[in-house]
């Protein structure tokens, strides 16, 4: 297997309140390529700066990030990101916010909307073209973004936690729809989350932050990737699997 | 943004028609003095006879070619150096000192020196125009670079967008309900100074026209000069909103939601 992504030893401070905090310590892991990648941790340990550095918006205090071979010194499309807020452009339908990424990332317009418009209905969200994002309920700018995202084909896709502000059932059917989608196109992706749940149903591989500084304190490795059906959730393995995680994040506490 | 539907016409219209008719009571009892302000229906009769006359239709052309010419001035000034210092804080602090000193001189108290270095009339009239515009737009422009939220444009940059898509389609959209409404202040207060202006400073335009009629004693005929000014500033208001509508839609649907 080959890398496209590799990070040795991110660290990262801020500066708040004349007080430095280093948020992330030493963090180390690669993404091959077409594999999902989920990155587990909780509320504050650092998942969305070590994201921002991926996407190359937030410079690292220390240590690389490599992306196909090369250090990251901008943002680019090929590490595209949906953000936590998803950032849909207010002033911009849905429509034009999927047109708006495919026209930076170099398209003429006329394959941009058809392109645009195509990925609209993918995502079952076509009747919604023409809304802007304060006329969408949560669920729609949720695959608005997402379909903006896609939409590109980045090498590699960052999320995250893209489903956090749906509710249980409609998060779990958004989990299942974009793995489909994923896994037929072979879309590598690096999910942050902090739903064990989640990590477990979207990836091949965990990795834990935790403490404060955040640093990796397991790597699961879910071999042979699961067949992720709704049912999968039910199985032995995987609430195997979720206690299993449940026990590193409770010890390493 | 309020809809414009029956009611608030009708709503409208009663509360003119009650003043006015109140107002009417008054006069023909005599409990107003009619030297003091005309009753109503004698204003009509002069307003008719004015349009009529034509003769204040120059008043009205010279007082908006001042505006907008001194208005359009200000406000591009305006635009460039809200910009100009919300990018380059080095010349924030170079220029801010000077406009912050300036602002609250009010433009009237420049009259006389518009008149000493323009001359009565047009010049000094735009230059103070210029003047009252500038302030409105320079802070709105300014308040909207510097509000304009940085994840927009990490939201681009990761979409691939380079400075002059992003400086077009995240930059512009993202301050122009700030600029629209420095615009609309602006030019109502240009409309105001204007008319102001030619109270003293001119011999021509609305604010003439009724200084020279106060003069002849004619109330009835300052009185149609004021209903023309109040006139022309309702549907220059009306047009930027217009504009504002036009430009920040997805800001109004997300109210009327
Ligand atoms: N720009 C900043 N300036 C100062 N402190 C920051 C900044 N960005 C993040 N932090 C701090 O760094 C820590 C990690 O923040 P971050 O947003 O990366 O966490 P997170 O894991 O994504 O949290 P959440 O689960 O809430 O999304 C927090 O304590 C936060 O207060
Ligand atoms: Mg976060």
């Amino acid at each position: 297997m080959t890398k496209t992504l590799e990070i040795s030893n991110i660290s990262k401070s801020f500066l708040s309140n004349y007080r430095r905090k280093n948020v992330l310590n030493k963090v180390s892991f690669s993404v091959n390529y077409g594999e999902i990648v989920a990155i587990l941790g909780p509320n504050g340990c650092g998942k969305t700066t070590l994201l921002n550095i991926i996407a190359g918006i937030l410079k690292p205090d220390d240590g690389s990030v490599i992306f196909n071979n090369e250090e990251i010194i901008h943002p680019s499309w090929q590490r595209t990101m949906i953000f936590q807020e998803l950032n849909l452009f207010p002033w911009k339908t849905s429509l034009e916010n999927i047109v708006f990424g495919l026209r930076a990332k170099g398209l003429p317009k006329k394959e941009a909307i058809f392109l645009a418009k195509s990925q609209l209905k993918l995502l079952g969200i076509e009747n919604f073209s023409n809304y802007y994002p304060n006329q969408l309920s949560v669920g729609t700018k949720q695959k608005v973004a997402i379909a903006r995202a896609l939409a590109l084909e980045p090498d590699i896709l960052l999320l995250d936690e893209p489903f956090s502000s749906l509710d249980m059932q409609s998060r779990e059917l958004f989990q299942e729809d974009l793995i489909n989608i994923a896994k037929q196109r072979k879309q590598t992706m690096l999910i942050v989350t902090h739903s064990i749940d989640e990590a477990l149903f979207m990836s091949d591989r965990i990795i834990i932050l935790n403490g404060s500084p955040a640093k990796v304190n397991a790597v699961i490795n879910l071999a042979a990737s699961p067949n992720r059906t709704p049912r999968y959730r039910n199985t032995q393995q995987f609430s195997k699997l979720k206690n299993e995680i449940w026990e590193i994040l409770r010890s390493k506490d | 943004m309020v809809m414009i539907n029956k009611k608030t016409i009708i709503l409208k219209v009663l509360s003119v028609l009650f003043v006015v008719i109140i107002w009417q009571i008054l006069s023909s009892s005599q409990i107003i003095n009619a030297h003091f302000i005309p009753p109503p229906l004698e204003i009509a009769k002069s307003f008719i006879l004015t349009i009529q006359s034509t003769e204040i239709f120059k008043d009205i052309y010279v007082s908006i070619s001042r505006v907008f010419v001194g208005f359009l001035m200000g406000a591009v000034i305006g635009l460039i150096f809200g910009v100009i210092t919300s990018y380059s804080a080095v010349l924030r602090y170079l220029l801010s000192i000077w406009i912050e000193f300036i602002r609250p001189i009010p433009p009237l108290a420049w009259i006389p020196l518009a008149i000493l270095w323009f001359g009565l009339g047009n010049k000094s009239a735009i230059f103070l125009v210029a003047l009252g515009s500038f302030f409105p737009v320079y802070s709105n422009t300014f308040e909207g670079v510097i509000a304009l939220p940085k994840k927009f444009v990490d939201t681009a940059k990761t979409l691939g967008a380079d400075s002059k898509l992003i400086f077009l389609e995240v930059v512009i959209p993202a301050i122009l309900p700030y600029i629209i409404t420095g615009l609309k202040i602006g030019l109502g207060v240009s409309w105001m100074i204007v008319v102001t202006a030619e109270l003293v400073g001119t011999t021509s335009g609305l604010g003439y026209f009724i200084q020279l009629n106060r003069i002849l004693l004619q109330v009835d005929k300052v009185i149609v000069g004021m209903i023309v000014i109040g006139l022309i500033g309702l549907v220059m208001n009306y047009f930027i909103s217009l504009l504002e509508k036009y430009f920040s839609h997805w800001k109004i649907i997300n109210t009327d939601l």
